[in-house]
């Protein structure tokens, strides 16, 4: 399947990517210089290059955990380590006695080039290059340090300069060419989500055309080969089994035990909102009591429809994720809708600017009527958001159980909680 | 297919086109870093008597750049095995070549432009190879690389074991080669993994819908049923009788109902697509003319990939400025019908090609409803046996006021997904006088055997 990624996931997935191809390149560059190191120690045995072998892979270990797990404070270390190591390493194979002329020879470049590679945290394009620029000015300074200590010549190193150059090159052109693509990539979700509702409209007609030919077409052609006069018992019985099966309102849905999709779901503004971030690409599961948005009146369905929408805006811009899940419970007099990911989460009183769409859309829109909002989220367990709306009383909703709301959709208490970072169980 | 022989480019078109640049790039450099290693480096090659192979070395990588380019470009999707063999092959000839203009003579190891040149053109195939077959690529000449270079570490101007050559050689094929492949393992992993998810969701979210295109259905079978048929059964129950008038009514409503039933079956996706624009364009305030000549329902063998990128091409080209409502012609015909004549393809003509006028009506209203699934076997012409894989062409015809680099501008992303998921993508304007540009669009559909619908029989 040619869907290609969904815009909020392409700087994440391309940026994971590129980080994995600067460590598997910063990885083959520490064993070559372990490698290198190893043998230039049999060959000119002394303690320095013992620690320089050393140093080499305590950094290899430490990029190869980086792969794993990115996080800044790992990359913080590895930068500093490295920077060490490198030192160690330079002032090492400069110092061989009548080897190396110049600090610009590709075994000093090996452990410069693996630093350059930290890959850092973070999606975006620029992101990276900032790591990446941070590796070089370490490289490089620890380069000339190590010259001054040796007392060999400094001579920028093309290797490490070009690989920099090109690190940031790739960078940025793997941030800044999606971009222009990013309309025709909605239009192949959409076609691909219009496509699979064709497949459904072709086959409820191909088994509405099958009951019209059994039915109708059968009647029509048993009318064309009776003789004129009274209308024979079994014929009058077949035509009104036509006729009652056509004016019934289930013929095409009979075996059909799927339908469970009352109008108040698909008419909802919750449904419309969650079908405009599927657009998107964000994966939305929704579980629970649907039917129950039909109790909504207009004012408090369009708002309730905008709350959502902002949540899972949310989700597409801060969680860093594919998916979101979306649970709906109602009792006499409420409906509760909450807005779930795994994502990073946050915490909601160091908020900056970005994250006003949770207080005005959400919080605000939702406190007018008469609701109240509550946020259950922490760095790193995900997001929960509790939207909780007046609803009357509807004949119509089919509430399975006991109809009670649970868990936290029936307690407004827990917003004081969530507020003071109290993280929810994801 | 299996995991390890996916690439960016099948999971990812568009992906891969925004990539594209990093090609020309790659090929930049290690052309230039060949001239200049060459020049710099000549009095060596001198030495060694062996000058102009350095040059044909240049002509080698140079060529292999050149193919990294083609091959990577949008209009040449998918890249294939042949052009990575090639590229390997290239670079590698280019290093031997390298090696043997200054052999016995290359004082140093890091300043040949081979191995890095070898490592940096299989860099470039990230986007487009899979990444096994870059890391054996890899591999492989990592080894030749190695032994080559053992061979010569004796006349190097450094006084180190031949390891250490060894390993810097090496090093400089690997690390930009390992680095593609990780990047294409990864990037495959992640358009795998959330492909799984989008597809799951679209199911979800096409079934949510399922009680509302139901009752759509139902609705518009009984708005069909009520203009005639229901009133003539009524009637009938009523007066309890039956008159030479109803027989002749019955007999009028069943060809009727019959061919309405014929042409529900005929239609099939794209005829479901353009009716889609032309209600866009209708809700716009413009009355279009879109036209659909499939007689053969050609379309209805195109896979999900094909149909959404059709779909999504039609809808880009109805919404475009300068779109002449009145234009768009969609033609699906037999692949092989204009093949090896080399004669230019009959115009499409503006004729009221529509799947339904193709339909041969019977008078009878006893006769059975045919099976409607594609009728190559009775096409003129098609010969092939109903298991062989059929070549299907689509034609779209579109009058579309803007510049010609405005419109390769809005095809462009478009062509990228489509030279993956179609053979043979050509894209051709024609300009006549006092007319709108007309843009026609060609593309092969390649589809397995064929699979026959099953005929429902009418008693």
């Amino acid at each position: 399947m040619t869907l290609g990624l969904p815009d909020h996931l392409v700087g994440t997935s391309v940026g994971r990517a590129l980080a994995q191809a600067a460590h598997w390149f910063g990885l083959t560059c520490l064993i070559g210089s372990l490698v290198s190191l190893a043998v230039l120690g049999i060959s000119h045995p002394s303690a320095q290059i013992g620690v320089s072998l050393l140093g080499i892979l305590v950094m290899a270990i430490l990029l190869f955990l980086l792969s794993r797990h990115r996080t800044a404070l790992l990359s913080v270390v590895y930068l500093l380590v490295g920077a060490v190591v490198t030192y160690v390493v330079s002032v090492t194979l400069l110092g061989l006695p009548e080897l190396f002329h110049s600090s610009d020879v590709f075994l000093v470049s090996m452990p410069k080039m693996a630093l350059l590679m930290v890959g850092g945290v973070g999606t975006g394009a620029l992101v990276g290059v900032l790591w990446g620029t941070a590796g070089f000015i370490l490289a490089e300074t620890v380069t000339v340090l190590a010259a001054l200590d040796t007392g060999v010549p400094y001579h920028p190193d093309a290797f490490t300069v070009s690989t920099y150059l090109f690190l940031v090159g790739v960078m940025l052109v793997s941030g800044l060419g999606r971009r222009r693509h990013r309309p025709v990539q909605l239009a192949m979700h959409r076609a691909l989500q219009e496509d699979q509702s064709r497949l459904l409209r072709h086959e409820l007609d191909v088994r509405a055309v099958a009951l019209s030919q059994d039915t109708t077409l059968n009647q029509l052609v048993a009318l064309v080969h009776a003789h004129p006069g009274p209308l024979g018992p079994h014929l009058a019985a077949g035509i009104r089994e036509t006729v009652d099966t056509l004016h019934g309102t289930s013929w095409l849905t009979d075996s059909d035990e799927r339908l469970s999709g009352p109008d108040g779901w698909l008419d909802s503004a919750v449904y419309s909102a969650i079908e405009r971030c599927r657009d998107r690409g964000l994966v939305v599961e929704v579980t629970g009591e649907r039917a129950a948005l039909g109790r909504l009146d207009a004012v408090a369905d369009r708002e309730l429809g905008l709350a959502v929408q902002q949540c899972l805006i949310n989700v597409i811009l801060h969680a860093g994720i594919v998916s979101a899940e979306v649970v709906i419970e109602s009792t006499d007099h409420d409906l509760s809708v909450m807005v779930m990911d795994a994502g990073r989460g946050f915490t909601e009183s160091e908020t900056g600017a970005d994250r006003l769409g949770l207080r005005q859309a959400v919080r605000r829109r939702i406190e007018r009527l008469g609701g109240s909002v509550t946020i259950m989220t922490r760095p790193g367990a995900g997001t929960s958001v509790l939207l909780t709306v007046p609803a009357p009383p509807g004949d119509a909703v089919q509430r399975p159980g006991t109809g009670a709301a649970s868990g936290p959709a029936s307690d407004p208490s827990g917003d004081s909680a969530s507020d003071a970072g109290i993280g929810w169980p994801l | 297919m299996s995991r390890s022989s996916l690439t960016q480019q099948q999971l990812d078109p568009l992906g891969a086109l925004a990539a594209w640049p990093l090609a020309p790039a790659i090929a930049v450099i290690v052309t230039v870093s060949a001239v200049v290693t060459t020049v710099t480096q000549a009095d060596q090659a001198v030495q060694a008597g062996n000058a102009p192979l350095g040059s044909l070395a240049i002509v080698a990588v140079t060529l292999a750049a050149i193919l990294l380019v083609f091959a990577s470009r949008p209009r040449n999707a998918p890249f294939g095995g042949g052009a990575h063999s090639a590229i390997a092959a290239l670079a590698l000839v280019a290093y031997l070549l390298e090696q043997a203009s200054r052999w016995n003579h290359n004082a140093l190891i890091q300043d040949d432009f081979g191995p890095v040149a070898i490592g940096l053109l299989l860099l470039g195939l990230a986007p487009y190879r899979p990444w096994r077959q870059i890391a054996a690529s890899a591999g492989v000449l990592a080894v030749i690389v190695a032994a080559v270079t053992w061979v010569q570490a004796p006349f190097h101007s450094i006084d180190v074991p031949p390891v250490v050559f060894v390993t810097v050689a090496v090093t400089q094929v690997l690390a930009p080669a390992l680095a593609g492949a990780a990047y294409s393992r990864r990037l495959v992993g992640s358009l795998l993994a959330w492909q799984t998810d989008a597809r799951r969701a679209i199911i979800e979210r096409t079934e949510e819908t399922r009680a509302r295109v139901v009752r759509a259905v139902v609705e518009q079978q009984r708005t069909e049923l009520a203009a005639g048929v229901l009133p003539l059964l009524t009637e009938v129950l009523d007066h309890g009788e039956i008159t030479k008038a109803d027989i002749v009514r019955a007999g009028a409503l069943a060809a009727d109902v019959r061919k309405a039933l014929l042409r529900e079956l005929d239609k099939t996706w794209l005829d479901a697509a353009v009716a889609r624009e032309r209600a866009a364009l209708l809700a716009r305030g413009i009355t279009p003319l879109l036209v659909v000549a499939d007689p053969d329902r050609r379309a209805a063998a195109f896979h999900t990939d094909q149909r959404a990128a059709t779909a999504a091409l039609l809808g880009a080209l109805c919404a475009a400025k300068g779109f002449d409502p009145c234009s768009l012609v969609v033609q699906v015909t037999a692949g092989d019908e204009f093949r090896g004549t080399g004669s230019p393809r009959p115009a499409l003509t503006r004729s009221p090609l529509t799947t339904t006028s193709e339909i041969p009506l019977s008078t009878s209203p006893l006769r059975t409803i045919p099976d409607r699934g594609p009728r190559r076997e009775t096409a003129p012409g098609a010969g092939a046996p109903a298991s062989a894989p059929r070549l299907d062409q689509v034609t779209i015809q579109v009058g579309i006021d803007l510049p010609a680099r405005a419109v390769r501008a809005l095809l462009r992303p478009y062509l990228g997904v489509l030279h993956v998921v179609f053979g043979r993508v050509r894209v051709s304007t024609s300009r006549a006088s006092g007319r709108r540009p007309l843009v026609t669009l060609e593309f092969d559909a390649e589809h397995g055997p064929e699979r026959r619908r099953l005929a429902r029989p009418v008693r």
